[in-house]
């Protein structure tokens, strides 16, 4: 048997209503601004702040007005009942739009995720390609001043005069215009392995 | 020289058109981007589920220490003790509802102490408090003792067109069918001691409900009492005048329109003093019910419940047990999810590029 009055079930549906379509919509928005942010916690907070004013005793003495909702703020929103069950009311009614999101973008992305996923998540891979870049072109450097080094001893000269120990730019790669750096020889495996044969 | 008048106006008027180039303007404002991965979703199933479960056993454990026992003595629980062998649902209509009082006991037991504060609510079964035209009927200035003619709202309990033709004072249909049976408890042969202040919400005694001056005239002679009611509002409570007339809190408790079709109203507190220091103790109990309320009619159900309460309210496992269910299905969607994300392969998008970047790299290199 209930003890609720018509009034504050009312208000307790209103109120959980605004806030699950708000975070609805939080879900569906890929780019969070501080406008977005702004909009979106301050119509929460808004939503309370104005019902807690609107139903309170001295706003009622200030207008002299007296309806219905006298009160029903104070006798809602003061109960753990009514967070309880608005978090799990929340809770049964996000989760499935969650699931869904996360079961297409890891399990079945458009090219628009995917898109989103690269863009997100690049840089780390940038960084990691960055670091064993650099580790290949040290290698090089110092493999370009020992074959000089070693260019008198025999086998070496048909090496060097090949052309194929020459830094070319590859017009190809991505990475290596955005990162300004020397341009990686696509060849670079092929000759270490060469001078590891001819040692 | 027109010619050229005209272009430089075309060029001022086609460098003004362009925004100013700020981040806001051009839409380059700092954005978060949220984008689920497996990180991030999965973590998020196992916390929902782990605290939902705690919660969801918290609150089935505090609903089951609240203490609660019922009474319904709406007809064969309550045989009138004045004529023999019927019940007092009979009793009043055989008097076809004029009207008529019937007294009877009911005998029963509580197998464990109510420690604590004890609650007596009055509940209806089957009584919709909620219907549209019904909560309409009342008159809130009327209420606040305002002078002026009762409101239309409260047709057809807005003023005694039979009879005197004065105004029903309170008026409409809610106070018309105000709760009016009487209830009380004896423990063996003492009065269990209650009270009946600080039931109603102390927002609606403050501000929604307040006498008329001079009250004994208004409610005696120049307005009448509903038809409904055997004394009028001025006679609820003579002991006391803070709580009689429009203020009186039992009537308070009733105008607040109940929100189900099966509701509770408070009725009375238990007042913890000699022998109910701790609250009621275990043992035999009589209830004595004076009813005048007929609810047979519409096959409504009355109750009497006492009850003991948590800092959730009263007995309400509902909740908890709905935890419990959610944060379950939350674990067995992380299980679910968390086997599926580590079987089923896809091209991974992480390595989207570096693919792309490899394929080229062969390409060149042939």
């Amino acid at each position: 048997m209930t003890q609720i009055d018509l009034q504050s079930f009312g208000f307790i549906i209103g109120t959980i209503i605004t806030v699950v379509v708000n975070l609805e919509n939080a879900l569906e928005i890929w780019y969070w601004t501080k406008f977005y942010h702004g909009t979106l916690w301050m119509t929460i907070i808004i939503y309370f702040l104005f019902y807690m004013v609107a139903y309170s005793t001295t706003f009622s003495k200030i207008f002299r007005v007296n309806f219905d909702y006298v009160g029903v703020a104070q006798s809602v929103l003061f109960t753990g009942h009514f967070w309880l069950v608005l978090l799990l009311i929340c809770a049964i009614l996000l989760l499935p739009v969650y699931c869904r999101e996360f079961y297409r973008i890891r399990f079945q992305p458009n090219e628009t995720d995917k898109a989103r996923i690269n863009q997100k998540y690049r840089h780390e891979e940038k960084a990691e390609f960055i670091t064993e870049f650099r580790q290949k072109v040290q290698l090089k450097k110092q493999l370009a001043r020992s074959s000089y080094a070693f260019a008198q001893e025999e086998g070496w000269g048909p090496l060097i005069t090949s052309g194929r120990m020459q830094v070319r730019p590859n017009p190809y790669s991505r990475t290596s215009h955005d990162l300004g750096m020397l341009h990686a020889s696509p060849s670079h495996s092929d000759n270490l392995r060469n001078l590891a044969e001819t040692l | 020289m027109p010619g050229q008048g005209e272009t430089e106006e075309d060029h001022e008027q086609q460098k003004s058109k362009k925004p100013a180039d700020t981040a806001f303007k051009q839409q380059r404002l700092p954005a978060w981007q949220p984008i689920i991965t497996a990180n991030t979703a999965l973590p998020v199933f196992l916390i929902i589920g782990l605290t939902f479960i705690p919660i969801g056993i918290v609150l089935v454990i505090t609903s089951e220490r609240v203490l609660e026992h019922d009474i319904d003595y709406t007809d064969t629980n309550c045989m009138s003790t004045t004529a023999a062998n019927t019940t007092c649902a009979q009793a009043l209509e055989n008097a076809n509802y004029t009207g008529q009082t019937c007294t009877c006991r009911i005998n029963f037991a509580l197998d464990k102490s109510f420690d604590g504060d004890v609650y007596f609510y009055y509940g209806l079964i089957n009584y919709y408090q909620n219907h549209r035209r019904y909560v309409r009927s009342r008159d809130d200035n009327q209420l606040l003792g305002k002078e002026g003619a009762a409101a239309s709202e409260c047709q057809p309990f807005q003023k005694n067109s039979t009879g005197s033709g004065k105004d029903y004072a309170p008026c409409g249909a809610i106070a018309n069918s105000k709760f009016n049976d009487t209830l009380s408890l004896l423990y063996g042969s003492e009065n269990v001691s209650v009270t009946n202040l600080g039931i109603a919400w102390s927002t609606d005694k403050a501000v929604k409900f307040k006498n008329p001056d001079n009250a004994s005239n208004y409610f005696s002679s120049t307005h009448d009492k509903p038809p409904n009611w055997k004394l009028s509002a001025w006679e609820l409570d003579e002991p006391n005048p803070e709580n009689n007339g429009y203020q009186n809190e039992d009537f308070i408790v009733w105008m607040r329109t109940a929100a189900m079709p099966t509701f509770r109203k408070l009725y009375r507190k238990l007042l913890r003093n000699s022998t109910f220091q701790n609250g009621l103790p275990k043992g035999d109990y009589t209830l004595v019910v004076t009813y005048n309320y007929p609810v047979t009619s519409f096959a409504g159900r009355k109750q009497f419940i006492i009850s003991t309460t948590s800092w959730m309210g009263g007995k309400n496992p509902f909740l908890g047990w709905s935890y419990i269910a959610v944060g379950i299905v939350c674990m067995i969607t992380f299980v679910v999810f968390f086997i599926l994300h580590k079987t089923w392969k896809i091209n991974n998008p992480f390595t989207y590029q570096m693919a792309s970047i490899q394929n080229n790299q062969r390409i060149t290199t042939t």
